[in-house]
């Protein structure tokens, strides 16, 4: 076998392609089960979860933005409730805004381009995703608190602000010194590309570092 | 007027039903035609025989999908391809459902290979290992090219200059000459 593959020169790798090509169109194993659907229309495709991902987190963002806004409509005459309110209704509308931004460029890729110029836009949009979904992730360390007051007020109408107010401030100042702490370590991470990588890698998980080595593998190959 | 109304929009939906029927059969034709280009793509990234009958499945969906955007002034075969090996590329990257599951490579291989004589089943499994030693994106171009595929094609597809698609080949030619002498 190792003998054949020695003397295996392109030529019969070409022969050899051609003597598959004749095998699979003799071969039944894979099916083109579209040839016998007769609506085609409704195939559907393995290919969309981040866009039902997307759709997830739109529906989410309209129920809190919908729940916030009905909470501060009838709290407009208590400063720190209507401020939270307004806050956790803030927090929806991004919700939704980012949501549709990806849904909308997911939309808009067209698997009938050219396959690096696509195969490169399909990184670039999961790295815009997992670094977004990094973005809402931090901001819920102080959002929590609002989110909170609004589920006790609206639950137990228990104001949370006026019954303990230090919840609020230590929560809100654990949150600041956080994110600050995780903006700091990033500035100074930028001027170490390693440890940056490493960093968003922890921070985003296995989806940012396949992401990351699809556009290497595209770079490499354009290069190459 | 309301009469002339309602027979203008009834005619204009049978000319869309008549405009879909007619898609629908052009594009059972075109893809009749060039089935072969979704069987060679999807084996060339597909081991295990139920994600390779997914991976067809997937092409062909989007295939239907992107029909309406096709242009009939440009070759349909670099269309299929285009789209079949975007569509396995992002399939292989999201993972197949069986490919995590180790199984022997020569059982994988059994399905396509059995039906030869030993001398060509062992050709097309050292064809097989040559094209699973490489990357996607140079697998892509190893199957234009044992397609027979003109270099202006293949820099279409892939999003290349010419130059730079001759130059690939003739690295990849080199690299798998070395590959094959060193095996």
């Amino acid at each position: 076998m190792r003998q054949m593959e020695k003397t295996m020169e392109l030529d019969e790798l070409k022969s050899a392609w051609q003597l598959l090509d004749r095998r699979l169109e003799q071969h039944a194993a894979i099916n083109l089960h579209i040839l016998k659907e007769s609506q085609l229309d409704r195939l559907r495709s393995r290919l969309r979860p981040l866009a039902w991902g997307q759709i997830v987190q739109i529906a989410a963002g309209l129920f809190m933005a919908l729940w916030a806004a009905a909470f501060w409509s009838q709290h407009r005459d208590v400063a720190h409730l209507l401020i939270a309110g307004l806050i956790v209704h803030a927090a929806g509308l991004s919700m939704i805004l980012l949501g549709a931004v990806v849904l909308v460029s997911i939309s808009r890729i067209d698997y009938s381009a050219p396959v690096l110029a696509i195969q490169r836009q399909l990184a670039q949009l999961r790295v815009i995703y997992v670094r977004g979904g990094f973005v809402v992730g931090m901001s819920w360390s102080i959002l929590w608190i609002p989110f909170v007051a609004l589920i006790f007020q609206s639950a137990f109408g228990i104001d949370l602000y006026a019954n303990a107010p230090s919840v609020a401030y230590i929560g809100v100042a654990v949150g600041i010194a956080l994110m600050f702490g995780v903006w700091l370590l990033h500035r100074w991470s930028a001027r170490h590309p390693e440890l940056q990588r490493t960093l968003d890698d922890a921070a985003a998980g296995a989806s940012l570092v396949r992401a990351r080595r699809i556009l290497d593998e595209i770079a490499r190959f354009e290069q190459s | 007027m309301t009469r002339v109304h309602n027979r203008t929009i009834q005619m204009g939906q049978q000319a869309l039903l008549m405009d879909a029927a007619d898609r629908n059969t052009q594009f059972r034709e075109l893809l009749e035609r060039h089935r072969g280009i979704v069987f060679k793509v999807a084996n060339a990234y597909c081991r295990d025989p139920h994600d390779r009958a997914d991976l067809a499945q997937e092409i062909a969906t989007q295939l239907w999908r992107a029909f309406p955007r096709y242009d009939g002034e440009r070759t349909f075969s670099t269309w299929m391809y285009r789209v079949a090996l975007n569509v396995a590329l992002s399939f292989r990257r999201s993972g197949g459902r069986h490919e995590q599951l180790l199984v022997p490579f020569d059982a994988q291989l059994h399905d396509v290979a059995a039906n030869g004589t030993d001398e060509s089943d062992e050709r097309v499994r050292a064809l097989y290992r040559c094209i699973d030693a490489l990357d996607p994106l140079n697998r892509a171009l190893l199957l234009l090219y044992l397609e027979e595929r003109s270099y202006r094609e293949i820099a279409d597809i892939l999003g290349l200059s010419e130059t730079n698609v001759a130059t690939k080949i003739g690295r990849l030619k080199e690299r798998l000459r070395n590959d094959m002498s060193g095996a």
